[in-house]
């Protein structure tokens, strides 16, 4: 049998009457708490016996505190006096227990609790959900900005959306912290006022875990959905990478606290090496994903490569929907078939192939497509409207004259078999590149310039793509 | 309205300022207290500690001695002034008190 376990603690840091209770209960079970770290709560055993717990709070002390200063000690010392002793502490939570039947509390003027409990929480606490709340209200918009200037690049991806997600459920658990804190002290200050005494204090711990939990099965859902390319193991790699950097930082905190180092030194050097290290995964999470472009862009390997005016290029043979075998005759057997992006998310999903010739023909006629399908039927349209602005888009041209307006007009939909359909305009004539809307598909098409479209191959392409689950 | 600090003083707070009317260590005022008023009184050892830096802020009381982490304390003037001020409060209010209840009363 185990002399000592660990666990994680999930209470609220003001919540001085559930932790209380839960000492209490673990006592009566045969465990002693013993260590408070940022790793979790590590408990002794001992007889099951009743014992009472008193949490207090010092606003003096700091979690990078190599050793409690004198004021602390006296009061620890002040404690001891009327039979508390320290089982643990961390920062300005200090936790005593006593063994006698009906001990003298620790704080007897609940005013004055009230404010030791303020005064702790708004160097630790607060300051750091306020901070945890301004970032997230940053990234939120910046997510809410990724949206807004390219939505089918953001909602098609779950680990975007999953992103989304986090932040949102961030500041969800910051504003029931905080909001929860002030309303308790409100309360606790009123009725101590009144009454002289203690307002009991509450924990979000079951939000805490229903967050946790959704966001874990929503990073393992989207991982798993990414397409099998790399990256899903690159979002993985990062979150164990984060993980264990935290670990690091907080033990090299730990190892300064433990070499005596001044609080103010452990914390600029701890401020120093979390921001270096910060910005150095930064750049290794960017660099990973550079180096592996290629397998991110593309689920399979090349089937040959060949050299063109010293660049080596790449020669595919994925599985595309359409080719244009599917639409003429053609003896040239040099194309590159290429799936070059996929992404997918609960919300709809994108494949974006291409088939070229060899750069040394051509005068062979090329072929790229991208097929959106949108899963959630009440973003059809939105879906469709973000695809029309994509199509024709006219960034830096205010100018309708200007020989580079794009504009997309609408065509009989019927030989397309689609319910919409679009061709591009620039500078006013006719490109060959098509948007065509299904039921659940908006489909892009482009061919070579001097191509004339037969109903036949419009036919074709509807087949192909209209119905295609991307 | 939270209360003006000290603008009158809880039963704990006027009982450890009438405690440090003679110099007196921090600590044994947490045995004096309730020894002095039966058990009826007692105050916490992290209310106390707070209430005597609070004290020493407020500039009434002052620090005696220091041994180590041993402090001792004694009422200033102007702690003796909130104590006698206290008392003629609750002096009063024993005294409104009798006027309303005390004729009157058969028992």
């Amino acid at each position: 049998m185990r002399d000592t376990r660990r666990r994680l603690a999930l209470f609220s840091f003001y919540d001085r009457t559930g932790i209380e209770s839960h000492l209490e209960e673990q006592a009566a079970q045969g465990w002693l708490l013993e260590k408070m770290s940022a790793f979790g709560w590590r408990y002794r055993r001992i007889e099951p016996r009743r014992v009472h717990f008193a949490v207090t709070y010092f606003p003096k002390a700091s979690a990078f505190d190599p050793y409690p200063g004198e004021d602390q000690v006296t009061f620890q010392e002040f404690c001891e006096h009327t039979g508390w002793k320290l089982a643990a502490s961390n920062a300005q939570i200090q936790i005593f227990y006593n063994e006698q039947e009906d001990p003298t509390l620790i704080e007897t003027d609940p005013l004055m609790e009230i404010e030791q409990i303020h005064d702790s929480a708004k160097g630790s606490f607060l300051a750091s959900y306020a901070l945890l709340a301004f970032v997230g209200l940053l990234q939120l918009a910046l997510f809410s900005y990724r949206i807004a200037i390219d939505p089918i690049g953001m909602l098609t991806s779950n680990l975007n959306l999953l992103g989304g997600l986090c932040w949102v459920l961030m500041l969800v658990l910051c504003a029931m912290e905080m909001g929860g804190y002030y309303r308790w002290r409100r309360k606790a200050l009123a009725v101590a006022e009144l009454s002289g005494s203690f307002v009991e204090t509450t924990s979000h711990k079951n939000l805490q875990l229903v967050i946790l939990f959704v966001v874990l099965i929503a990073f393992a859902f989207a991982v798993m959905s990414s397409g099998g390319n790399g990256v899903g193991a690159i979002a993985l790699a990062a979150v164990v990478v984060v993980l264990a950097l935290t670990g690091l930082i907080v033990g090299f905190s730990e190892l300064l606290k433990k070499a005596r180092v001044s609080a103010g030194v452990n914390r600029a050097a701890t401020i120093a090496v979390t921001v270096v290290a910060s910005f150095g995964l930064a750049g290794i999470i960017v660099i990973a994903i550079v180096d592996s472009m290629g397998s991110l862009l593309s689920d399979n390997e090349p089937v040959e490569t060949y050299e063109f005016r010293g660049m080596t290029l790449e020669i595919h043979h994925d599985e595309i929907p359409l080719t244009l075998e599917d639409l003429i005759d053609t003896d040239y057997d040099g194309y590159s078939y290429e799936l070059w992006s996929e992404s997918s998310s609960l919300l709809a999903s994108r494949i974006e192939a291409d088939q070229r010739p060899r750069m040394d023909a051509l005068e062979q006629p090329d072929l790229a497509y991208s097929v959106i399908t949108v899963k959630a039927p009440f973003m059809q349209s939105l879906f469709r409207d973000w695809a029309l602005d994509d199509f024709a888009h006219n960034y830096g041209r205010p100018d309708p004259e200007d020989s580079m307006w794009e504009k997309h007009v609408a065509v009989d939909p019927a030989p397309w078999g689609a319910n919409e359909a679009y061709q591009l305009h620039l500078g006013g004539e006719a490109q060959m590149r098509f948007l065509l809307c299904y039921e659940r598909n908006v489909v892009e098409v482009g061919f070579p310039f001097d191509w004339e479209l037969t109903e036949a191959q419009m036919a074709t392409i509807g087949d192909k793509l209209g119905g295609y689950e991307a | 309205m939270p209360r003006e600090k000290f603008r009158t003083l809880t039963e704990q707070m006027f009982y450890v300022l009438l405690c440090l009317n003679e110099e007196c260590y921090g600590m044994d005022i947490l045995d004096r207290v309730p020894a002095m008023t039966q058990g009826r009184v007692s105050v916490g050892s992290g209310t106390l500690y707070n209430l005597l830096e609070q004290f020493l802020d407020a500039e009434m009381i002052r620090e005696t001695k220091v041994e180590g982490r041993r402090r001792s304390y004694i009422l200033t003037d102007k702690g003796r002034e909130m104590l006698d001020r206290e008392y003629l409060r609750i002096q009063a209010q024993m005294q409104d008190y009798r006027m309303i209840l005390g004729k009157g009363d058969s028992k």
